[in-house]
């Protein structure tokens, strides 16, 4: 489709947090052409949530394997020229596609187009001020731009956004946003602090990768 | 002690005498085939040293007193004391300004006995300390945070869009 949007949404155990996020793209001023859920490995309902809105939502099933690699498998299975990511554990504001496409089609040079994302803490806390970042829920991006730098690294437990973006900027790609809150995302705030320090560790090798990266080409 | 031979040379700078330990739990590190990827963060920064700077980065990560750490690098690369000194000092000085360190009181550092420093691995011969700031990846790193992964099931993760 050429200019219709794939949106994946990688997804694992969140049987709880899935009826609603895919409720948020179903109800887009302008919604994707194809919905495709990656379930890797759910022990939960997370299938029989997405099974009960039939044919709209595509469900492929795999071992576990990561976000890296659902997002990936999300992107080999796509059949549109732009490709967007919805956590199924986050939510879309209702025209967050249609800003985003609109700012793509307004800056046909551009790579991807992202707007802010406002976080929120299921217990009800306060998430912060709503801010830009070139996270993959609030990022809407060429297809052809994974041909170009190749998908996530599966291989990278957490940061592999931060590598897959060095590789974008190393290749001269850029990125285009859009002002408002496209983005609403989760924050499961009896768990933080919880496992921080394999976080940062995953930080940690993705920064690295980026940064070796960096050298061999600067050599 | 090293710290007399640089007193009698008439070295006298913010590092005699200090003490130094990460500035956790802003800063996280890693010494990897010599050389330390360093994250701040809260402010969104993430560094990697370059030449001896990951010894002196180990040292601090050990907790080792400041002169500890200078007997150590000359030791290790047959400096002067001078010369480890100079190293060591202006490089914990920028560490500090980074926000990477932060004085610790001495007698909470690493006991002399213990001081002995494991260099990291890997690293060659002898050259300055350095180290490189990145600041390309600010947006996540400023978004990311205070929360962090659930173990049970990964889109409640940080790792996914915390990607």
């Amino acid at each position: 489709v050429p200019n219709g949007v794939s949106l994946i949404i990688p997804c694992r155990d969140a049987a709880g947090f899935l009826e609603a996020a895919i409720g948020s793209a179903l109800a887009q001023t302008k919604p994707a052409d194809e919905i495709i859920l990656i379930d890797d490995g759910s022990s939960d309902d997370s299938l029989a949530v997405a099974g009960r809105f039939g044919a709209k939502v595509r469900c492929v099933r795999q071992e576990p394997s990561g976000t890296a690699a659902s997002r990936n498998r999300g992107i080999a299975l796509s059949r549109c020229a732009l490709v967007a990511f919805l956590d199924a554990d986050d939510l879309w504001t209702p025209n967050s596609l249609e800003l985003r496409i609109d700012a793509l089609a307004a800056h046909p040079a551009a790579s991807f187009a992202y707007g802010a994302t406002e976080q929120f803490e299921d217990d009800g806390g306060e998430g912060g001020a709503p801010a830009h970042a070139r996270v993959p829920g609030a990022t809407l991006f060429r297809r052809e731009v994974f041909d170009r730098v190749g998908g996530f690294d599966p291989s990278i437990r957490s940061g592999y956004m931060m590598e897959w973006l060095g590789r974008a900027d190393a290749a001269g790609l850029i990125g285009v946003t859009t002002d408002a809150v496209v983005l609403r995302r989760r924050i499961h705030a009896a768990n933080s602090a919880r496992d921080g320090a394999a976080l940062r560790a995953g930080y940690l090798q993705a920064l690295r990768v980026s940064i070796q990266r960096r050298r061999a080409d600067a050599a | 002690m090293a710290g007399d031979s640089w007193a009698k040379n008439g070295i006298n700078d913010v590092m005699t005498g200090d003490c130094w330990e990460i500035n956790t739990p802003a800063v996280s590190g890693e010494i990897i085939d010599g050389e330390a990827i360093i994250l701040h963060l809260p402010h969104g920064h993430y560094f990697s040293t370059e030449g001896s700077g990951a010894l002196i980065w180990a040292g601090v990560e050990q907790r080792l007193p400041a002169a500890a750490i200078v007997r150590a690098l000359a030791t290790h690369y047959r400096l002067d004391d001078e010369a480890a000194h100079t190293a060591v000092s202006g490089f914990l000085a920028t560490l500090a300004e980074l926000d990477l360190v932060r004085p610790m009181p001495l007698h909470e550092a690493a006991g002399v006995a213990e001081a002995e420093l494991t260099p990291p691995p890997a690293d060659g011969g002898y050259s300055a300390p350095h180290i490189a700031v990145y600041t390309d990846m600010e947006d996540i790193l400023l978004l990311d945070p205070v929360h962090d992964v659930d173990a049970a099931g990964w889109p409640a993760a940080a790792e996914s869009g915390r990607a």
